[in-house]
């Protein structure tokens, strides 16, 4: 092939296709140096990611097409691929040429995805990644005889190095000038074993040695019982890690912004400006970042599990338990870091290959019992549990906690096992999961991997967020009143917010929420409390125009009546209701928001709303009703 | 002509009945339509020769090796797989021939795994 041939202007389009585990993502990031634009295909939830490089003067359009086993799609989202190839979706032009990717130790199962894209006739080039891996474990090809055998060029390179990639960017740069095959191979999956048997021989491969690293990692790690604690080990560290380590971060963050409104304020004359950059812009975009600390822990330490071939380990390990509520091994991380927050929870469901098990997945993870929840659950155990009783040997305040933790993941579950039965059933194909071997990361794909979620987070989901925390804004803030003058400071703005449209909105809603015991206060906590959750206690302290959120406020709502019926407000009929509420509304904003983005949807957060907005009514509503016969 | 031992060779077994440690071929996938695809697609076409690896902690999926990768199936979805094992221990099928911590420790050097032979003909067992 004649690099000096005249090279063509427009830029080509070139297909990346290639099973999972390929190397493919290494790939695309070797030729086009982390400058990938990623978005959605329309109607799915397929990342897409297109990058553009230049080939020696020739510009080219790389579309890294979804990792696939088969040209046979089984859903909507594996269809992605077949549907660009036949340039069915909109604004995406059918690759003039393609890329494919292949590990070259597990040629022979790649060969399959082989014989169906070479049935495509196009321009097609073999790249075979794992080079350095296949001669580490003695095994070998004979690259020239496989272009003879299959009718294309092929190239070999190691895709973390970057060995071979300046061969493939020659080759890349003419298309038009690729070998194509005489003879298609077979189409007729009983002929297909023939033909893989043939070209294995016809490139003289001598299959690559087991990976004894590999085969002597697993059976610790797959161990019955080594394999079931190291699992264990593995996952609490991960949990403790992004709950514990993010906590500073997050606190600081918190700290900050805290520190930026203060500054605002003392730079901006006091009034409607300052009110708007301080509590609405500033406290908005720092709703957003607050959530980067537990985001890039979570995906850093994900992304390595990943890379080092642990996930699809634990996944294996721990399937059998998911499969009992419909779901399968890798939708359990995802849950897992929901404890922590279902934002990135939800995004770590981006492993879950099957699109129905993902949806379930997704509509679960924000019942679990995240870290936003406990400030709530804090004041309101702090201020209505006497601190003294005790149930046997534990303190009853610890007991409640306890509760509100284990009741929500046993909710999830029981509403992922009905929605396998009613709205989504699985699909009837069967689990996939393939052990990868055992690697050292790669640092570049890592550091892409996990720069990649952090801002396709900001980007995406941080847009809508801080839009949310200023509409909360501007309902907590407007029609404005003045005080009047003889008020105190907090008196004021209790005033204020009283007539404000949350005040308003809280009293409107007073009668769909009396049944659970909650007045216009507690309206007006719960709609703050959709920018994040622990907003309901600086709301309800600012109603109570309480000094500060701890002991003002613990007394402030333990003293006071309703001055209709002269009963307390927070009784323990109510405080139930309002704990059981908490544990299964989706008072969130921003997990909202997740959804609509990572199902790429609005139907999805609509229905996860409504459902967990009936749970935790109905729940609330006989959580007080047992309170009331109790007592 | 057909002794015992032979008779055992034609003998199939469904893919989830396989010993940790044992191989053999696939003979026959009986999943029809998509379901029977995608099988074939992962590389599970008849011929292809496969080796039953090591179940999960909880018995449930296994991992087998084959086409030079390893994959884990439900043992739902390998019943769905026919094939035809290389050797079956027929008088003591209880007795496991491969230990779950041995399967997996190949012979370094030749990537295979020593298989006991159960008799001096242990050579003419491929099928
Ligand atoms: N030894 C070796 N490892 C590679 C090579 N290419 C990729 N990897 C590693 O293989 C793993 C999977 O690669 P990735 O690009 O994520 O595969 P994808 O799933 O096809 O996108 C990562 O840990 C990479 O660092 C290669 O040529 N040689």
């Amino acid at each position: 092939m004649s690099t000096a041939a005249a090279t063509p202007s427009a830029p080509v389009r070139l297909g990346l296709i290639g099973s999972p585990n390929s190397g493919k993502t290494t790939l695309f990031n070797a030729l086009t140096g982390l400058r990938a634009k990623v978005g959605n295909y329309p109607g799915v939830t397929v990342e897409r990611r297109e990058g553009s490089l230049n080939l020696n003067g020739r510009d080219a359009q790389l579309i890294d097409l979804p990792g696939t086993y088969s040209l046979d799609p089984i859903s909507p989202d594996e269809a992605v691929v077949t549907r660009v190839l036949a340039g069915e979706i909109d604004g995406v032009a059918s690759p003039e040429a393609l890329v494919l990717v292949a590990d070259a130790c597990s040629l022979e199962r790649s060969l399959l995805l082989i014989a169906q894209v070479l049935g495509e006739d196009r321009p097609t080039c073999l790249v075979l990644t794992m080079m350095d891996e296949l001669a580490a474990r003695s095994g070998s090809l004979d690259t020239g005889r496989l272009e003879a055998a299959l009718g294309i060029p092929v190239v070999p390179v190691v895709g973390h190095k970057g060995l071979g990639v300046r061969q493939l960017r020659t080759l890349l740069a003419n298309p038009e000038n690729w070998s194509r095959p005489q003879i298609l191979p077979p189409r007729d999956r009983s002929e297909q074993a023939g033909w893989i048997d043939s070209v294995m021989a016809a490139c003289e491969a001598e299959r690559p040695h087991a990976h004894t690293i590999t085969e002597r990692i697993d059976s610790i790690v797959v161990h019955p019982i080594l394999g079931s604690m190291l699992f264990l080990a593995v996952m609490l560290t991960f949990f403790q890690l992004i709950f514990a380590w993010a906590t500073p971060a997050m606190d600081w963050i918190d700290g900050a912004v805290g520190t930026a409104a203060e500054i605002t304020r003392g730079l901006v004359p006091p009034g409607l400006l300052a009110d708007f950059l301080a509590d609405g812009l500033i406290v908005g975009v720092g709703s957003v970042i607050i959530f980067l600390p537990q985001i890039v822990l979570l995906f850093s330490l994900l992304y390595l599990l990943e890379d080092v071939g642990y996930m699809a380990r634990a996944a294996f390990v721990v399937d059998r338990a998911m499969a009992r509520i419909g779901l399968e091994g890798r939708a359990f991380v995802a849950l897992l870091s929901s404890f922590a927050c279902a934002v990135p929870g939800i995004m770590a469901t981006r492993t879950v290959p099957s699109p129905r098990d993902r949806i379930v997945t997704i509509l679960v993870a924000p019942l679990m019992t995240c870290s936003a929840r406990l400030p709530v659950y804090a004041l309101l155990i702090a201020a209505f549990v006497p601190q003294k009783s005790t149930l046997g040997p534990f303190g009853m305040q610890g007991l409640v906690l306890f509760a509100l933790y284990i009741v929500a993941p046993l909710a999830a579950m029981t509403v992922a096992a009905i929605l396998r039965r009613t709205l989504l059933p699985g699909e009837g194909m069967p689990f996939t999961l393939e052990l990868p071997s055992y690697r050292v990361p790669g640092l570049r794909l890592w550091l892409s991997q996990v720069w990649g979620s952090a801002w396709a987070f900001l980007r995406r989901a941080g847009t809508i967020i801080l839009l949310a925390s200023m509409v909360l804004w501007v309902l907590l803030t407007f029609p404005r009143s003045e005080a009047p003058a003889n008020l105190a400071p907090e008196q004021a703005a209790a005033y204020s917010l009283e007539r404000s449209a949350a005040g308003r909105i809280g009293k409107a809603i007073e009668p769909a929420i009396a049944p659970l015991g909650f007045d216009w206060k507690i309206g007006v906590g719960l709609l703050a409390s959709l920018a994040a959750r622990e907003v309901f206690v600086s709301t309800l302290a600012q109603v109570y125009a309480s000094e500060d959120p701890d002991a003002s406020l613990r007394a402030a709502i333990r003293a006071d009546t309703n001055p209709a019926t002269g009963e307390k407000v927070f009784s323990a009929p109510t405080v139930a209701a309002l704990l059981t509420f908490f544990v299964f509304a989706l008072q969130c904003t921003s997990t909202i928001a997740t959804i609509a983005r990572e199902t790429n949807s609005w139907r999805w957060p609509a229905f996860a709303f409504g459902y967990m907005l009936v749970l935790a009514y109905g729940g609330a509503l006989l959580a007080r009703h047992i309170t009331l016969a109790l007592t | 002509m057909k002794s015992d031992f032979n008779i055992n060779l034609e003998m199939t077994v469904s893919l989830h009945e396989m010993i940790p440690g044992e191989r053999g071929k696939v003979a026959e996938i009986l999943a029809e339509g998509p379901v029977g695809r995608r099988l074939m697609d992962l590389g599970l076409l008849p011929g292809t020769p496969i080796q039953a690896l090591r179940a999960s902690p909880l018995g449930d999926p296994t991992v087998y090796e084959l086409r030079g990768y390893r994959l884990c199936l439900r043992n739902e979805d390998a019943a769905q797989v026919l094939v035809r094992p290389e050797i079956r221990f027929q008088a003591d099928a209880t007795t496991d021939p491969y230990p779950a911590d041995s399967a997996a420790t190949p012979d370094a050097k030749t990537g295979l795994r020593s298989v006991p032979s159960p008799g001096a003909k242990a050579d003419g067992n491929s099928v």
